[in-house]
């Protein structure tokens, strides 16, 4: 038999609720408070795919051929007022991350310097500053602290090597200040990541590891890459990451700091630390990265 | 002042921001599509909600269920407008639940979800997100994208028009099951039975 018309909000409401598609229906297994299975799924696949912070598409068409502020930490993007920044260069053509090795190589005869040219060209401008500002991102503050360091002041912390790339820490400010490119062949295909001023860095203790980035990715003219940095105790000798794939990436260690990188997304799932007196195993994790021994 | 190691720390804490804001409204938003569009684009809508949360993280406001719904809502939006372009044939069978009972009839869905599917899609969701979503209205609005005073003469607007239509609905059925009536009557002084 029809229902009288609801003459109350309440009666209609109480009609809506019947409506209800879901009303009745047992609920899907992420519909309880755990996520379910297919949630975690998507959660972690989520987490371990590239941030890329994206931009109005008339602004994007209108600065095609600039430098684009695409990319950043893949482990996520940051507050106002610490964001990492990533600047790729535009259309240029794809390459591969020729020669790349699980152990870095010796650099060839003017690379490192070829790599440090092109990283200190990446660092953000005040057209760049300009532009972050007129787009209202988050991170317009961050560029104007870091356009009042000298291109002068930035030194080479560390650098890796792989075949064609050479990855680099670079600090400035007293450490205060950090950025990490990867630079290949050529000008356009270098990545950079760059951070806000902070206090001193501390240094883990002696045979341990700190890793201050973990599962990092990063993107050079298409082509995305993951790296792993952090600082090192005074009696590591060596770190070797073991990826999901089960491929072993050696670590460049040198200055207190350590750094890896390989192409492609895949994480790191563990790393082992060696000293003078044994090698240990530590997992990795998004949860867990901070303090990794 | 901020460290070096706190710099590179933000990556983890946006990783955790996501993990929590996922885990606390994942069965909403699982729930809100599932009201919405059939069951095999489920997954789909909300894979691409949470997507446009984590490239987006640093515009998630503190209260982040509308944010999310208003999301899951558009992408839905594009979706149906996807479809309607790619497959206008199809439309039919990738319709959205709320769409499919405009398109049945009220003896398979019911004189509420007809009456539901006969509002505009702004009130249709004016109404749900409070009803099934249990949205505050000051929620539903920015689901909405409407200022709360804009919505609450919305809401107002749309619980007259589902009055209204439920009203009509019920006294379409009278009038079928009087004329029912009257033709079993003259079925039977025929002599007849009714079929």
């Amino acid at each position: 038999m029809t229902k009288p018309t609801p003459s109350t909000d309440e009666q209609l409401f109480e009609l809506l609720h019947e409506a209800d598609p879901l009303a009745g229906n047992p609920p899907l297994a992420g519909e309880s408070h755990a996520v379910g299975i297919e949630g975690e799924r998507l959660l972690q696949h989520i987490l371990s795919s590239e941030h890329v912070i994206s931009r109005p598409i008339r602004q994007r068409a209108r600065q095609r051929r600039r430098l684009v502020l695409s990319v950043t930490f893949g482990g996520g993007v940051a507050a106002a007022t610490a964001a990492a920044l990533v600047f790729t260069a535009g259309n240029a053509p794809s390459v591969a991350f020729a020669g790349w090795s699980a152990s870095p190589t010796a650099p060839a005869s003017g690379q490192l310097v070829a790599a440090e040219a092109a990283c200190l060209a990446r660092l953000p401008s005040s057209s760049d500053t300009e532009r972050a500002r007129a787009d209202g991102t988050a991170h317009a503050p961050v560029m104007e602290s870091l356009l009042k360091i000298a291109p002068s002041e930035w030194q080479v912390a560390l650098s890796d090597t792989r075949g064609s790339f050479t990855m680099l820490i670079l600090e400035a400010a007293k450490g205060q200040a950090q950025a990490t490119c990867l630079s290949g062949t050529s000008p356009s295909s270098t990545a950079l990541s760059v951070g806000p001023v902070g206090g001193q860095p501390s240094s883990p203790p002696e045979g341990q590891a700190t890793a201050v980035s973990t599962g990092s990715q990063g993107v050079v003219n298409g082509n995305a890459f993951t790296y792993i940095e952090g600082r090192v105790g005074a009696a590591v000798t060596g770190i070797t990451l073991v990826l999901a794939g089960g491929t072993r990436v050696s670590a460049t260690v040198a200055n207190g700091l350590f750094l890896a990188w390989w192409p492609g997304s895949q994480q790191a799932i563990s790393e082992e630390v060696a000293t003078s007196t044994g090698t240990s195993t530590h997992p990795l994790g998004l949860s867990n990265t901070l303090r990794i021994r | 002042m901020s460290r070096p190691d706190d710099r590179r720390e933000q990556p983890i804490r946006a990783a955790e921001q996501f993990e929590e804001l996922f885990r606390s409204h994942y069965a909403t938003v699982v729930s809100y599509a599932r009201r919405r569009v059939p069951a095999e684009s489920v997954d789909d809508v909300v894979a691409e909600t949470f997507v446009v949360a984590w490239r987006r993280l640093e515009r998630v406001p503190a209260e982040s269920l509308p944010w999310l719904l208003a999301v899951a809502r558009n992408v839905i939006m594009a979706q149906r407008r996807g479809a309607r372009r790619r497959h206008a044939l199809r439309l039919r069978l990738q319709s959205t639940a709320v769409e499919a009972v405009e398109r049945s009839s009220a003896e398979e869905l019911g004189p509420v979800a007809a009456a539901l599917a006969r509002l505009s899609e702004k009130d249709r969701e004016a109404l749900t997100l409070i009803a099934w979503e249990g949205l505050r209205p000051s929620q539903a609005a920015a689901v909405l994208g409407e200022s709360p005073s804009t919505f609450r003469v919305r809401l107002h607007r749309a619980k007259r028009r589902l009055r209204r239509s439920l009203g009509e609905h019920r006294e379409q059925d009278e009038m079928l099951a009087h004329c029912l009536r009257a033709k079993e009557s003259h079925l039977m002084t025929q002599g007849e039975h009714p079929s």
